[in-house]
């Protein structure tokens, strides 16, 4: 091995292991902010308090995020891009079957994964779920900036619903389905609580607060 | 009779600044300094009439809940001391009417009244649960009356649905106003199809 190969494969150790520290920084801040605005929400989390807590510098911060606004749309972003991911997977399994939708299939699809995650994810979980409250419960402006994340997702099932529920308009269905994250978000917020849909958060109990939460929201949907 | 006045405005007052404080910015981002600042009162005033953040809170909560519950009981007494049970649809009437009626023409206080009581479900818990308690004595007797209309379901399972229709009931309350929302325009004629539309659509879940 010649000296130039050896320069160049410790230049490449190095910048992987700078590109594995910035990756762990920037996580390290999304899941302190995560944290944080879940437990105080927005006006009552300061970027000061995030670099306190994740024990970075300001500068990193900045770096990665910019504002305190860029960094809650980040930590959202993270939430939503899980979310929808399988949410889609689950709409292409039953698109696979060539069968036409129900309106409790695509309920389904777009209840059961957040249901089936964020519960398994411990107390990662519980401040997601309390985060994604944040997100709704937020005033304007800071309310639209989560939106924003999750809005192309909301169309494309909007766009579902409306194939099988023709006769409703879709300003009818964009406030129904609005309604459905409500109780969706206050499902996941209540894990753990006594006389809620999810109590031990065992998997078969999260299936059955599936199919009934399915059944609950469907049929308020289609009337 | 001047200090008596002056001391219920200085407790509305300080009321008021509150409820729009943990409104705008939740518990954890309101301070007690930020309220003395923004009512224009002393801190002595706070700590005599309230005390503690907490206690502000909660009476914050009781401020909000005694009128609403009053009307919704008010309903309820009606089907109450009816021998046959009700039918779903007239006790969520019962239910979604009041705050439907009464928030919505509050004006700028109503939305921060909307956004006070998401405030008061979304915040983590023991806050969640200094407000829960306000409205739990209505939120049984519904639940009672509920149970006479679906005898075949368990108790546990109307109290997940009623508190899924309260996460329903408070979305639309804050969203009042945003495009696609159920009340856009705010006009009577709006809020009553608004409770009717939103009892329909609890209902069937309900029944389900």
């Amino acid at each position: 091995m010649g000296y130039n190969h050896k320069y160049l494969l410790f230049k490449r150790l190095i910048k992987t292991k700078v590109n594995v520290a910035a990756t762990d920084t920037k996580e390290q801040i999304l899941n302190i902010a995560e944290k944080l605005f879940a437990e105080k929400g927005f006006a009552g989390t300061t970027l000061r308090g995030a670099i306190r807590e994740a024990e970075v510098n300001i500068a990193a911060v900045h770096y990665h995020f910019g504002s305190k606004e860029k960094l809650f749309s980040a930590v959202a972003r993270r939430a939503a891009k899980q979310i929808i991911q399988a949410q889609q997977q689950q709409l292409a399994n039953y698109e696979n079957r060539k069968q036409p939708m129900s309106v409790e299939n695509i309920l389904e699809a777009f209840i059961a994964p957040p249901l089936q995650m964020i519960p398994q994810m411990g107390e990662m979980g519980v401040i997601r779920a309390q985060f994604m409250g944040r997100c709704r419960g937020e005033p304007f402006p800071v309310q639209q900036l989560a939106e924003k994340e999750f809005n192309e997702n909301h169309q494309r099932f909007l766009d579902l619903l409306q194939r099988v529920l023709p006769n409703q308009t879709r300003s009818e269905l964009q406030w129904k389905l609005d309604l459905a994250v409500a109780v969706l978000i206050r499902v996941l917020t209540q894990v753990g609580k006594p006389n809620t849909l999810i109590q031990k958060n065992s998997s078969e109990e999260v299936e059955a607060a599936i199919k009934r939460l399915v059944n609950f929201v469907a049929q308020g949907m289609k009337t | 009779m001047k200090t008596n006045v002056a001391t219920t405005d200085t407790k509305e007052q300080i009321l008021n600044t509150a409820e729009r404080l943990f409104a705008e910015n939740g518990f954890a981002g309101t301070s007690l300094r930020g309220v003395v600042r923004e009512a224009k009162v002393n801190i002595a005033a706070i700590h005599y009439h309230f005390g503690s953040k907490e206690e502000l809170f909660i009476a914050v909560v009781q401020r909000v809940a005694k009128p609403i519950i009053q009307y919704q009981l008010q309903q309820l007494a009606e089907y109450e001391n009816q021998t046959s049970s009700p039918s779903v649809e007239s006790i969520l009437e019962a239910f979604f009417k009041p705050p439907l009626q009464i928030i919505p023409q509050m004006g700028e206080q109503g939305m921060i009244r909307a956004q006070f009581l998401g405030r008061c479900r979304m915040e983590p818990f023991p806050i969640q649960e200094l407000a829960r308690l306000e409205f739990n004595p209505s939120y049984q007797r519904f639940v009672d009356i509920l149970q006479r209309a679906l005898p075949n379901q368990t108790r546990s399972e109307l109290l997940w649905k009623l508190d899924l229709a309260i996460a329903v009931l408070i979305r639309v309350l804050t969203q009042i106003g945003q495009p696609d929302a159920l009340i856009q325009e705010n006009s009577s004629e709006e809020v009553e199809t608004a409770i009717e539309r939103l009892v329909n659509f609890v209902a069937q879940g309900m029944k389900a």
